[in-house]
């Protein structure tokens, strides 16, 4: 990796690790997951899928809330601060400056999914020790949901730095990607209805090109979500496992080329 | 000086309205207090991952609804929204056993809605393919409830086979065929229930359903020996009584009185629900 970039990484993990947003989403995650035994014991006969539904579900909302806030700030607070005039008139790429950043984002989810993970991995265990469940707890495929959750959250990274990229404004890039968030965890139910007799028979066609276009334009997040898996042991398949990694990868390769190349061609004046 | 007579003034404010406000909630109608829900694929499209959750929320929010009610003893619950919330909670999260187990608690004989129950179950079992609770309570709706013996017994058979530690599962299986001694299999279905009962509101109600269905036990298994005894019927429970048969006539634990019909079948004044309301398909 340039050094270019690993400076940017560095300078982004250390303005994230400063961040009071940070820290603070963090503690109050923390102090959710402690609270699990309190929630899950409400449960009739699933003591431990409710703990662990109740423990992903913080974590899910505590990654969103950080990754919105952080991507959101990466390049906004260098423009606000007017240090991005310093940076552009250094030898320094923009591409390296914002791989740089988004990189730096990328560690930091992975610190605080980690942190998360552990506290709630912790909760479960004695919960699971407790209240032993029908079926036994998989924590591989605990750790697997937690990892594809991570890969959630990068896309989620990437699309609000996109939108920072190109915006002038904060509000439009968190409105944005909140909006795509939401969609994308729908766009597969939407293609399986436009698909079925009923959908055929009832949608208008342009509902029906839109509604196609869009499982292809934005992230299908329900491949991502292995809740199911992990609350109820539902068996994972393999291939598709490797497939949603790969398509993972392939969507965030697109978003931050084509944001890098955005942002290369921006004008600061 | 302005500021904290502007504090005080406020605070004033807050504990004036706080505790009214408090009051007129808890004052809501039983419906209201339940709230409504939008259904699943509304829920779905608007809590991208967070589906799971609300499911397991709005089991719990019945459970809490119906724990308030059958705590104070008031009203009936209003069985319809309560089959909807938790139709709702199974298509969020198919695999929630909070709303099958509940369902299967409440809509049998408290709500009188054995058809919505079993097709509720079913869809549970479609996706729980290897929890045998499920194939157990359902048996056991098809026996006592629909009397339809044959698929009680495939499901127990179902249950059997993926619990074979229960070795009486099979017995039970077999028994299904019969439609005789259904209330020891009811006795036998409740206390398998009550076992796995961790909420207390649902295990209380359960238990008591199990005491009335003992004292039932009792006077059934009192008339058959009377029966032997004399070659008839006992005219009523006091003859039973009489002759020494029953020690003395159980009480009906929902504040009924037992007695005996025609066909000399145990009835109750309650039928098994407090004030009578309820009943559902009852002991016949």
């Amino acid at each position: 990796m340039p050094r270019q970039i690993r400076a940017f990484i560095t300078i982004a993990i250390k303005g994230g690790i400063r961040d009071r947003v940070l820290a603070a989403i963090v503690v109050v995650g923390v102090l959710l997951l402690l609270t699990t035994p309190v929630v899950a014991v409400f449960s009739m006969r699933q003591v431990l899928a409710l703990a662990t539904s109740y423990s992903l579900s913080i974590i899910s909302l505590m990654g969103l809330l950080l990754t919105l806030f952080v991507a959101m700030s990466l390049v906004a607070r260098d423009l606000e601060q007017r240090s991005i005039y310093t940076v552009c008139s250094l030898p320094i790429s923009r591409t390296a400056y914002l791989l740089g950043k988004f990189f730096g984002l990328a560690v930091l989810i992975f610190l605080t999914l980690a942190i998360l993970g552990c506290f709630s991995g912790a909760a479960l265990f004695v919960i699971e020790r407790f209240y032993p469940p029908l079926r036994p707890f998989s924590w591989g495929a605990f750790v697997t949901g937690l990892w594809f959750q991570y890969w959630v959250l990068l896309i989620v990274g990437a699309i609000t730095l996109l939108f920072t990229t190109v915006a002038t404004s904060m509000f439009l890039p968190l409105a944005l990607t909140v909006g795509i968030y939401f969609a994308s965890y729908s766009t597969e139910a939407v293609r399986y209805f436009i698909q079925s007799a009923s959908g055929q028979e009832k949608l208008d066609p342009l509902i029906k090109v839109m509604g196609g276009a869009l499982y292809w334009i934005l992230p299908n997040f329900a491949a991502f979500d292995l809740k199911a898996q992990i609350i109820y042991g539902v068996a994972m398949d393999g291939k598709t496992l490797l497939l949603t990694q790969l398509y993972g990868l392939g969507y965030l390769g697109v978003l931050l080329t084509v944001a890098t190349a955005a942002f290369s061609r921006r004008e600061f004046v | 000086m302005k500021r904290l007579a502007l504090l005080v003034a406020s605070v004033m404010l807050l504990g004036a309205a706080y505790q009214p406000l408090t009051q007129r909630r808890d004052s809501r109608p039983p419906e209201a207090r339940l709230g409504f829900f939008p259904p699943a694929p509304v829920i779905k499209a608007l809590s991208a991952d967070q589906y799971q959750f609300l499911s397991h929320v709005i089991s719990l929010e019945c459970l809490f609804y119906f724990g308030t009610l059958v705590e104070q003893r008031g009203p009936a619950p209003d069985w319809n929204r309560l089959y909807e919330a938790l139709f709702t909670a199974s298509r969020l999260d198919p695999y929630n056993m909070d709303a099958y187990y509940f369902a299967q608690a409440i809509l049998i004989w408290d709500a009188r809605m054995p058809e919505r129950a079993i097709e509720l179950l079913e869809y549970g079992f479609a996706h729980r393919i290897w929890d045998w609770y499920l194939p157990f309570f359902l048996s056991f709706d098809y026996a006592f409830v629909l009397k339809d013996y044959a698929k009680a017994g495939a499901f127990m058979a179902k249950a059997a086979r993926l619990n074979p530690q229960a070795a009486w599962f099979s017995t039970l299986a077999a028994r299904y065929f019969y439609e005789d001694g259904r209330t020891a299999l009811a006795l036998a279905y409740l206390e398998e229930m009550i076992a796995g009962a961790s909420n207390e509101a649902i295990r209380r109600h359960l238990a008591i359903r199990a005491l009335a269905f003992e004292r039932i036990l009792e006077i059934e298994e009192a008339t058959a020996a009377y029966r032997e005894r004399f070659h008839r019927l006992p005219g009523a429970l006091d003859d039973l009584v009489r002759t020494g048969a029953l020690q003395s006539i159980p009480e009906d634990p929902y504040g009924g009185s037992f007695y005996l019909d025609q066909q000399g079948r145990v009835r109750t004044t309650s039928n098994l629900a407090f004030g009578g309301r309820g009943g559902g398909p009852h002991h016949d």
